[in-house]
């Protein structure tokens, strides 16, 4: 299998320069689940930490003042969201966090020791948090990219949650 | 011991850091795409990296400077170490090897 599809997880400008030669790269190599891993963690990487459109023209305290108010922009509200945006996002992560509490409780009362109930309960608050997400840091990306940013956050999420109860 | 400056130019590349240099020491020996690249560290380091992190390390180093991309070939960009990037490269495998040199030592006299 390809992994050409892979490369659509990138932000655009990123693929504008590095998308054909990664594709023809991946043409030449066998799709592993590592390799998958690797391709959505750089991915990410590529869309928290954007490189491509640091041109070398700009100065670097023209690069510097504008990380900063892009890091900002992101600490203060995501990108690019409006104040409908924040209050969508804060009542779905406030509401996906008192209906997994809720949840929690009355799991932890009927299946009392549970391991899989106790890792719910760890990962209630971050899962929530990521659940959030769409409406809020990953807003405006593809469908295809939130839900893989976030089903594969919330999978690795609940495998530690797990891990953790079992220590 | 102090950094030299030249040393100091993988310092915030986090993960991306051994990746980095192992790219550096890749293109020592003349151009390579990605593809050549990966073989030719697993052949010098037994590290296969994905192309995530190869291309993670790649956009960083370029973004540097240290790095630069030729024209393509069949899809595939040749990147070649810039004269910045040979001495970035010179400059960490002394720093490498002095702490080699320290750290040998101090196991011979244990």
């Amino acid at each position: 299998m390809s992994g050409r599809w892979l490369v659509r997880l990138y932000p655009r400008a990123w693929r504008e320069r590095y998308g054909a030669e990664m594709s023809a790269m991946l043409e030449q190599m066998s799709l592993t689940p590592a390799a998958v891993i690797d391709l959505v963690a750089g991915a990410i990487d590529a869309r928290v930490a954007p490189r491509v459109l640091a041109s070398r023209s700009i100065s670097s305290s023209e690069k510097e003042k504008a990380m900063l108010s892009s890091m900002m922009k992101r600490c203060a509200a995501g990108p690019g969201l409006s104040v409908r945006d924040q209050w969508i996002g804060a009542s779905v992560m406030l509401g996906s966090c008192l209906l997994f509490s809720v949840a929690y409780v009355f799991a932890a009362h009927r299946y009392r020791g549970n391991e899989l109930v106790d890792a719910f309960g760890v990962m209630a608050f971050p899962a929530a948090l990521l659940i959030s997400m769409p409406f809020t840091y990953v807003k405006g990306h593809s469908k295809i990219t939130q839900w893989i940013i976030v089903g594969v956050s919330l999978a690795f999420l609940a495998v530690i949650s797990y891990v953790a109860t079992l220590i | 011991m102090r950094k030299a400056d030249t040393d100091r130019e993988l310092d915030d590349f986090g993960r991306f850091t051994e990746p980095a240099l192992l790219i550096l020491i890749s293109l020592a020996d003349g151009p390579k795409h990605g593809y050549a690249m990966i073989d030719d560290i697993a052949s010098v380091a037994e590290i296969r990296f994905g192309p995530g992190t190869l291309y993670g390390a790649i956009t960083r180093l370029e973004s540097r400077g240290l790095i630069e991309r030729l024209d393509a070939e069949d899809r595939r960009n040749p990147y070649r170490l810039t004269g910045l990037g040979e001495k970035a490269l010179r400059a960490r495998l002394a720093s490498i090897q002095a702490i080699a040199r320290v750290g040998q030592r101090r196991l011979a006299n244990a």
